[in-house]
């Protein structure tokens, strides 16, 4: 007797955190291969998802990816840029959730630490007089 | 039916006694009839003999115990202090398996040999019926009596065994010898080529060499951010949940030893004993082992005025070289009689279901992960600077770094203490290097090149960090001096490394254990050159840097140690200690200790090779039990 098949057909399975990998992999592929469109979209979707999972469940890989997209967006162009200035404000509004000052300016600290990180090491380069290697990126 | 404790019997199991021993018990006017009724209930639940639990419980002294039950299966009861067994018939090759099956032979007469045993039961005499003949007869002593009559018997065959077993074993990976002679002449060579190099031109070679160190510690940075990122993700991936250690059966859950060197630790022993006490683990399936130094008569009479008699056994180590942790691990693992094994230090104080999560982990894991890693991280973080920098980094270390290493099949260098074994690999692999000051990052390694993986636990111990300066450079340097033996061992024969690692396992191995003391080692002359060009603006450093190595250099500097405490600053986040978020920006002052105590664990690896610098512990001026320095344990789901 012969068993029936069935054609297979694949299905999106990725959890939120595998969605999150393949974005930023997506990310930086695009932005190797200069394609603009492409890495702004799927930077968005990495952020997106980053902020989205946050706000349901703090957790290690969501609070790191919150951390790594705004940079990531800074880099990108101007539209990105304005997505992280409105998700930076997002990152006030999560702090705010924290009980006491301390907890809160610290929680706020492990968002947005690597995008002050990048704006000093674009401030500190100027100062030496060394170009912005990320100059010619897109914006 | 045999009578397997009499001589030429026929019988098949022990002589049925006149009443069961816990009713002999009451009526001998050693126990209550609560405290049987007590002691019955736990045997239901824990499947464990009444005997070890009343010992285990303190409700006996062991003494009284073993002399009631000899009575009552009609046999001598002989104290092997007062009346020692006879030297010629301990044959030494078998002091594991006395030590193990608690019996020894005794004396020798003319009704043929005896046999001392301390827990008869039927498969141990028909076995010692098999070995030895039918024509032997068997008297009763205690557990503790053999324990002592085998360390004074086997002292000086279990001194060599406890040092050389393991170099005999595995004679390539042993640390007793530094550097063997292919790697000094190459790293003669190296130095020769380098130096002739630089006489041919200076410049060029300082810059190739800027170069290199500079691509190494970028690849160092590179597996931490991917150790961090694979880390992040599996970090909440609890394995064992509150519904299943509930659901646990204590009857199913197997005999526990747990090693705890101490030496020169009097001051913590009461840390020791509470914690010990809170374990959550049938009492009476615990084998705790008290690993003592025979020259240090302070430690030893604070143990045994702990009030631990009945459920921990004291392990005497005669002083012999080397000096080190390994050696005395080494030595109490033959009297080891748990299925699993975990060691902690003097001042640790681990998660009370530490031992069952353990036990639920190995169950659930692949037959081949035999060794489980718990998290530490330290209660006394808030006492100061040094300790707070300790705490972040142990955070990151065993939060993030270890999940990511084990999601990744990278060998994880263990931590010294609350490592979970199955026993019986940790025996077939030769126990601990006793050469090797940092013996457990070895282990890790020498199992995951036996093809054995290493997992981690999701429970935390808690340990005392070093709150002084100077204690803690010493440790440092050991830790690093270690890391350097380590990676000078697995580098004697590269290619079979790499065969048994793997590719990733092998350049893992080079950029955790390798890039653990080169960063430091690198760190104050690159500081240094920083520091000088900062301030003099001098050109004296053009030639060293093309411009690649000045893009490198530029990136670690800014982007690694920016996101070096980052991490630093996330993993202190998760842990639920906000405070450690800020402290995080002074990890560079802290990067600064790691270097002296890098370069003193140089001078050290040449000089002493295998001095173990003790760490003095109950410096502290925290309670390992206030609460308010205990950090919530990651709140993982369902946790």
């Amino acid at each position: 007797m012969t068993e029936m098949t069935f054609p297979r057909f694949w299905t999106l399975r990725a959890g939120s955190a595998e969605f999150g990998a393949l974005a930023l992999a997506a990310a930086l592929l695009a932005i190797a291969a200069r394609l603009p469109a492409a890495a702004e979209f799927s930077a968005a979707c990495f952020a997106g998802n980053a902020f989205w999972s946050l706000a349901r469940a703090d957790e290690p890989r969501t609070r790191l990816q919150c951390g790594l997209s705004l940079p990531l967006l800074q880099i990108l162009s101007a539209g990105t840029m304005l997505v992280a200035c409105w998700l930076a404000l997002a990152c006030v509004v999560i702090a705010l959730r924290e009980k006491g000052w301390l907890a809160r300016t610290a929680s706020l600290m492990t968002l947005v630490f690597p995008s002050l990180l990048l704006s000093g090491c674009r401030v500190y380069l100027d100062w030496l007089g060394y170009p912005w290697p990320l100059q010619g990126l897109f914006l | 039916m045999e009578d397997l404790l009499r001589p030429d019997s026929s019988q098949d199991v022990l002589r049925a006694p006149p009443a069961p021993i816990g009713r002999s018990l009451v009526a001998a006017g050693l126990l209550t009839e609560e405290r049987l009724a007590e002691a019955l209930e736990i045997q239901r639940s824990s499947g464990s003999p009444l005997g070890r639990i009343l010992m285990a419980q303190g409700w006996m002294r062991p003494f009284d115990f073993y002399r009631h039950l000899a009575a009552h299966l009609g046999l001598r009861f002989v104290n092997l202090v007062e009346d020692p067994p006879d030297g010629d018939l301990f044959e030494q090759d078998k002091y594991g398996e006395y030590a193990t099956l608690l019996y020894l032979p005794w004396k020798k007469g003319a009704g043929g040999l005896v046999l001392a045993v301390a827990e008869p039961d039927d498969e141990l005499l028909r076995k010692l019926r098999q070995q030895y003949g039918g024509n032997v007869s068997f008297v009763l002593t205690s557990r503790l009596d053999v324990l002592w009559a085998v360390q004074r018997l086997a002292s000086r065959q279990l001194a060599l065994d406890s040092v050389f077993q393991r170099t005999k074993k595995d004679p390539d990976h042993s640390a007793m010898q530094v550097l063997t002679w292919p790697q000094g002449i190459a790293f003669v060579l190296l130095f020769l080529a380098a130096a002739a190099c630089l006489y041919w031109d200076a410049s060029a070679t300082l810059a190739a060499g800027n170069a290199a160190l500079g691509l190494l510690l970028l690849g160092s940075l590179f597996l931490r951010i991917l150790l961090v990122w694979t880390g992040s993700g599996t970090l909440y991936q609890s394995r064992t949940t509150k519904e299943e250690l509930g659901a646990l059966d204590p009857r199913t859950l197997p005999v526990y030893t747990i090693l705890i060197p101490l030496y020169r630790d009097a001051a913590v022993v009461p840390t020791l004993t509470r914690a010990l006490r809170s374990l959550d683990y049938p009492k009476s399936k615990l084998d705790i082992k008290l690993i003592l130094e025979g020259d240090d008569p302070e430690t030893i009479e604070a143990c045994k005025r702990a009030g631990l008699e009945g459920s921990v056994e004291l392990i005497v180590v005669p002083p012999s070289q080397p000096r080190t942790k390994p050696k005395a691990l080494n030595y109490a693992l033959s009297f080891a009689r748990g299925q699993l094994l975990t060691i902690y230090d003097a001042e640790d104080v681990p998660e009370p279901d530490q031992l069952k999560r353990a036990v639920l982990a190995f169950r659930k894991a692949p037959w081949d992960v035999v060794c489980l890693q718990a998290r530490l991280n330290y209660f006394n973080w808030r006492e100061n600077w040094l300790t707070r920098m300790f705490t972040l980094e142990y955070s990151l270390w065993f939060d993030w770094y270890l999940p990511g290493l084990e999601a990744l099949g990278i060998p994880i260098p263990l931590g010294g203490t609350s490592n979970h074994f199955r026993t019986e690999v940790v025996r077939a692999v030769g126990g601990w290097d006793p050469f090797n000051v940092t013996e457990d990052a070895d282990l890790g390694i020498r199992f995951t090149m036996s093809r054995w993986r290493v997992g981690v636990l999701d429970s935390t111990t808690y340990e005392e960090a070093n709150s002084e300066v100077w204690n803690w450079i010493r440790q440092r340097s050991r830790w690093v001096k270690g890391y350097i033996q380590t990676w000078l061992v697995y580098m004697r024969h590269p290619l079979v490394t790499l065969k048994r690692l793997g590719w990733k396992g092998f350049l893992g191995l080079h950029a955790f254990i390798g890039g653990a003391f080169l960063g430091p080692l690198a760190f104050p002359p690159l500081a240094l050159m920083f520091l000088v060009w900062l301030i003099t603006r001098t050109e004296m450093f053009d030639p060293l840097f093309s411009p690649a190595t000045l893009a490198i250099s530029l990136a670690l500097l800014l982007a690694g140690n920016g996101l070096l405490i980052y991490f630093h600053m996330l993993a202190a986040w998760m842990r639920r200690r906000p405070m450690l978020v800020f402290c995080s920006l002074q990890l560079p002052a802290y990067y600064f200790l790691m270097s002296i105590a890098a370069w003193r664990a140089l001078w050290q690896l040449a000089a002493k090779p295998h001095y173990w610098e003790k760490t003095e512990h109950g410096l502290t001026s925290v309670s390992a039990y206030d609460r308010d320095d205990f950090s919530p344990v990651l709140d993982a789901p369902g946790r």
